[in-house]
């Protein structure tokens, strides 16, 4: 008997996933456990293990098709088995069991099996119809998001883009094309991540009253321990950044006030137990948020060793569904670009609050009465006025400035 | 009421001129050369002769789907009007029009009228319009004695009334409503009692006495330029053909009709001129000749002027 | 710019267009000394005297064909129905003789008249006192028919219909006659045949009119809410129809609801969504929806009209179907 390879589901807000590549043709021999093909959802591709002993006998979801969670994308089974008893062994539905398993996230969900589709006409929305034509996309590998499963135009954006890369493609729209002769611009399908980020972006700014507190501090002693730590680091090892050392410093200070480590849902204010640091990424195409996951308790280095991965990761798109959920509070340093003090942040939905981090620059200061040169770097707290208020904000930064001023206590403390 | 020869003659013309113009159509429908229905006004030429001798250009009238006899013994050019019912660019109406809705604002024809009864009120409002101008102008509306039943009728004359309007309603009674005769559609044997109704004059004329038309429309439309308000007239006549040219006419009694033909408007009028010694056979003949020449060269206007261009449906419909 | 009501508005453009025109004059029930049943014409009277403002007897078809006559003599006149229900009883009139005088006359003639009349529901006026029957006007070809939703449109379309040489039905609305708004004052004109796009969104295209225009509104600042821009077209004259105004607006939001007060079957909504489809097809990205009143007369009773009138929550409820 036949076993189905289906679209897995690999976290709790996957709908679809796009086959990226098969390793396996039609007709090859395939063990249990071996890379079968792999997976990309929004943002991270998985490699999905094959289900069982056998022939892979027949790939139904080429590469690049994007597929509903549980959609059917292959058959293995014994050499000689023929389509026909496939086709009829389908038709059984749920008795058939799949066997999935995703290689490298945890599949809570359990996976329904579904019945392959008959060919029938496929729902399309004319503009998504009209949009494929254009973009010379066979749509009957698009899965259709709209209403009754109808393909509608967004759906075409996603995927046009999901096929020539996440670089934005330019795209003329059917509409500009009706209704402007020449345009004088050109139109980037507002699609995929970027869209992502904007829809983020925009739920956050319209859901939280955001307050920015911002406070320039003097760097001297952090800038001076970062020295110490990189002194004796030879070829090869850990460099610690500043960034290293704010992600340990904020978690500390999470860790006296946490009342800033929450997050608010469904009328309840989470209290978060674990300390779990996004930091922001810059990529060609948006930005991504990696975490590190319980940064109090890790020690500089570890956290150094980490977040270094995952800048690699995020960079290359290899970034796993755990390592960017489950953040607690975010950093976004811009001070590497050398441009910013101050900005302000917008929160990392649902979490409450979010660190931005300018450059650092000598600047005359005064201390006990004499004017001196500083290296100082500018911090700008966003937070939920919803569940934080501006009082404990500036209590929580004070925590800050304090570890930022003395770090070494704090970085020893927990090594 | 002293009427000078000339004026005689012009009305003998008129009548004339209509009942050739009427045949011809009809011969031209039966040899299938003009489309659409065809109205003839035949047995009735005295009332429009009658009535319209009392008017000028300025005044106006409003006509029925028997409207050629109106047109024509307003001022309308034959030539023209036989290339309307030819459908051809040179018609009154561009050939957008035909038979039942010819019309020449110039000569104060505000149109035939498809829709039984509804040029009364159009009459109403040009009066209406001439009033408020200040003219002495009048505006006239022909109709039927089918239309007196319609609401328009009432609606008309009451608005008139009430308004003191220069308007004259001209009804010819020609004995039926399409198939129906009169005595079927009102019980009154006189359409001219309304007018009572309306605090109005009302007058019945024979329809078939060109003479009698002319003085009695002649108070009627005095009064109006007067400021004395509408009158209704009614003629009483007979419409010698069916309803459309078509019609089996099955519901005249031939008895009624001969006794009709005998008083046949044109014939009666020839009579009384040569009776009076007003004209020599030989004029009336001379008269008849030059209006069936005009015919002729109205029929051959008609069926060389050029056909407007379909694409001409899409003009006119909105004023810029 | 100062506040006026919808009423003040329209009786602000006739009065202007009075004294700019000696040729214009109004003529129909109650209009003298009564200023009509609701004010449009209030001491019109006293200004412009009996022979420009002309009380008729109950007689809706010599009326209008009053107005035809005088329309093709020169005149420009304004006639009145206070119902939109009573037009029924002049149809020929409208239909055969207003709309279609110039084009059976080879274009000899122009027909500059306007009739005035209010529509809607809501007020428990009953089956012949709250119809909207726009399409009934909209199907001839001849006439203009157009409808304002708010003071400053009543005013300028009002005197954009008294200057056009066309039959225009101009369609007020009983339940917008004292919304006020700012109007400009003075001369203001709103040339017919263009839409107006009341509020911006790129989700999904309202096309409507008349009073539905404030429901619509209102229904979009709900959906706002639930994350869908709502863009709110008023088309404000039917005919001349500003098409390319919501083509425009389905390019960008690829969903289209129309909305109107009227019954939905043969209605105006079903000519825009024939539109929609035939030039706008490839724009479509959803089923197109029309919210209407139903298939039955209009009721007395104030709850049965409430379920019989389009409101917010049916226009908000058909907008998200359109994403389930």
């Amino acid at each position: 008997m036949a076993v189905k390879v289906i679209m897995p589901k690999l976290g709790l807000t996957m709908m679809t996933g796009t086959v990226v590549q098969w390793y396996k043709k039609e007709g090859d021999a395939v063990r249990k456990g071996e890379d079968l093909l792999d997976i990309s959802t929004e943002k991270i591709t998985n490699t999905i293990e094959c289900p069982a002993d056998g022939i892979l006998l027949k790939i139904l979801a080429p590469e690049e098709t994007e597929l509903s969670v549980g959609a059917l994308l292959a058959y293995v089974g014994a050499a000689g088995e023929c389509l026909d008893t496939l086709n009829a062994c389908s038709n059984e539905g749920n008795s058939v069991t799949a066997h999935v398993i995703p290689l490298k996230t945890n599949c809570e969900e359990k996976i329904t099996p579904v019945v392959p589709q008959e060919k029938v006409r496929i729902a399309i929305t004319p503009v998504a119809k009209t949009l494929a034509k254009e973009l010379n996309i066979n749509y009957e590998f698009i899965v259709g998001t709209g209403p009754r499963g109808r393909i509608t135009r967004e759906d075409v954006e996603k995927y046009a883009v999901r096929v020539t890369g996440e670089q934005e493609k330019v795209v003329q729209q059917p509409t500009a094309a009706a209704f402007v002769a020449s345009p004088t611009y050109e139109i980037i399908p507002y699609t995929g991540m970027r869209k992502n980020i904007g829809e983020n972006m925009s739920r956050s700014w319209n859901l939280a009253p955001k307050i920015t507190e911002h406070v320039s501090v003097d760097v001297s002693n952090l800038v001076e321990l970062r020295l110490k730590i990189n002194k004796d680091s030879k070829e090869g090892e850990i460099k610690v950044t500043v960034t290293d050392l704010l992600v340990k410093l904020v978690a500390c200070a999470l860790q006296l006030r946490p009342n800033i480590n929450v997050s608010l849902a469904d009328n309840n204010i989470k209290v978060n137990k674990d300390i779990n640091i996004g930091v922001a990424v810059a990529l060609d195409s948006g930005l991504t948020v990696p975490v590190i996951k319980n940064a109090n308790k890790k020690n500089i280095f570890k956290v150094s060793q980490e977040l270094k991965e995952l800048a690699n990761k995020a960079q290359t798109g290899k970034l796993s569904m755990d390592e960017i959920s489950g953040g607690t509070f975010t950093i976004s340093n811009l001070g590497v670009y050398g441009s910013v003090d101050f900005f302000t942040p917008i929160i990392n939905q649902p979490e409450s609050a979010i660190l931005g981090v300018g450059r650092i620059i000598d600047t005359p200061v005064a201390v006990a009465g004499q004017i001196v040169i500083r290296p100082m770097m500018g911090l700008s707290l966003s937070f939920d006025h919803r569940v934080i208020d501006g009082a404990p904000a500036a209590e929580f930064l004070k925590e800050l400035i304090n570890f930022i001023d003395k770090p070494l206590r704090v970085i020893l403390s927990n090594e | 009421m002293k009427i000078g020869k000339d004026k005689m003659l012009n009305l003998y013309e008129i009548m004339v001129k209509i009942r050739q113009f009427e045949e011809k159509a009809k011969e031209l429908f039966l040899s299938g050369e003009l489309g659409g229905f065809l109205h003839l006004y035949n047995g009735q030429e005295a009332i429009a002769a009658g009535v319209c001798a009392n008017l000028t250009d300025k005044d106006y009238i409003t006509s029925t789907h028997r409207g050629h006899g109106h047109v024509i013994a307003k001022g309308g050019k034959v030539d023209r009007m036989m290339a309307e019912l030819y459908g051809k660019a040179t018609g009154y109406n561009k050939g957008r029009g035909g038979s039942m809705h010819i019309a020449d604002l110039d000569t104060g024809i505000l149109g035939a009228n498809g829709i039984v009864g509804a040029g009364m009120p159009i009459a109403v409002g040009a009066a209406f319009a001439l009033k408020y101008k200040g003219s002495n102008n009048v505006a006239i509306a022909f109709f039927g004695d089918a239309a007196s039943n319609r609401g328009t009728f009432h609606e008309a004359i009451n608005m008139a009334s009430v308004k003191n309007l220069p308007v004259v309603f001209i009804c010819e009674n020609n004995g039926f409503g399409i198939s129906t005769p009169q005595s079927a559609h009102q019980i009154i044997k006189d359409v001219s009692v309304r007018a009572g109704s309306y605090g109005i004059p009302g007058i019945t004329v024979d329809g078939n006495d060109v003479l009698a038309v002319y003085e009695n429309a002649a108070l009627a439309v005095s009064r109006a330029r007067k400021g004395e308000g509408p009158t209704l007239l009614e003629c009483k006549t007979w419409r010698q053909y069916g309803h459309f040219i078509g019609d089996p006419e099955k519901y005249k009694d031939p008895e009624d009709q001969k006794k009709w033909l005998e008083r046949d408007p044109i014939q009666k009028y020839e009579e009384k001129l040569l009776t009076l010694k007003l004209v020599t056979m030989d004029e009336l003949v001379a008269i008849k000749e030059n209006v069936k020449r005009s015919i002729e060269e109205a029929v051959s206007f008609g069926k060389n002027s050029p056909q407007p261009s379909p694409k001409e449906i899409y003009t006119d419909i909105y004023a810029k | 710019m100062k506040k006026i009501t919808y009423l003040q508005a329209m009786r602000e453009a006739v009065r202007l267009e009075m004294i700019r025109d000696t040729n214009v004059f109004i003529a129909g029930q109650d209009v003298g000394v009564m200023g009509s049943s609701f004010g449009q014409t209030a001491k019109l009277l006293q200004e412009f005297g009996p022979q420009r403002v002309v009380d008729t007897p109950i007689s809706e078809t010599a009326t209008v064909s009053l107005a035809v006559g005088a329309a093709a003599l020169g005149l420009r006149p304004l006639i009145t129905m206070e119902f939109m229900d009573f037009m029924a009883v002049c149809m020929d009139e409208i239909i055969n003789q207003a709309a279609k005088m110039r084009y059976m006359l080879g274009g000899k003639t122009k027909i500059p008249m306007v009739i005035e009349t209010l529509c809607g529901g809501g007020s428990s006026a009953g089956a012949q006192h709250s119809q909207c029957l726009e399409a009934l006007f909209t199907h001839i070809p001849g006439l203009k028919t157009i409808t304002a939703s708010t003071p400053a449109d009543a005013k300028g379309l009002m005197a954009s219909a008294i200057r056009d040489d066309n039959p225009v039905i101009f369609i007020g609305h009983r339940g917008l006659l004292a919304n006020s708004g700012e109007v400009p004052e003075g001369e203001y004109i709103i040339p017919l045949g263009k839409a107006d796009i009341k509020r911006s969104g790129s989700d999904v295209t309202i096309v409507t009119w008349s009073a539905m225009v404030q429901k619509s509104l209102a229904a979009a600042e709900l959906l706002a809410k639930e994350g869908i821009g709502v863009e709110v077209i008023d088309l404000r004259s039917l005919i001349p129809l500003d098409k390319e105004c919501f083509l425009n607006s389905m390019g960008k939001t690829g969903r289209l609801v129309i909305v109107h007060e009227a019954v939905g079957t043969g209605g105006f909504g079903a000519e825009i969504a024939a539109i929609a489809c035939d030039e706008g097809f490839d724009l479509l990205d959803a089923p197109i929806k029309r919210v209407t009143a139903p298939f039955t007369p209009v009721p007395f009773n104030s709850n049965m009209e409430k379920e019989y009138l389009v409101n917010e929550d049916k226009i908000f409820q058909a907008v998200k179907s359109l994403y389930e």
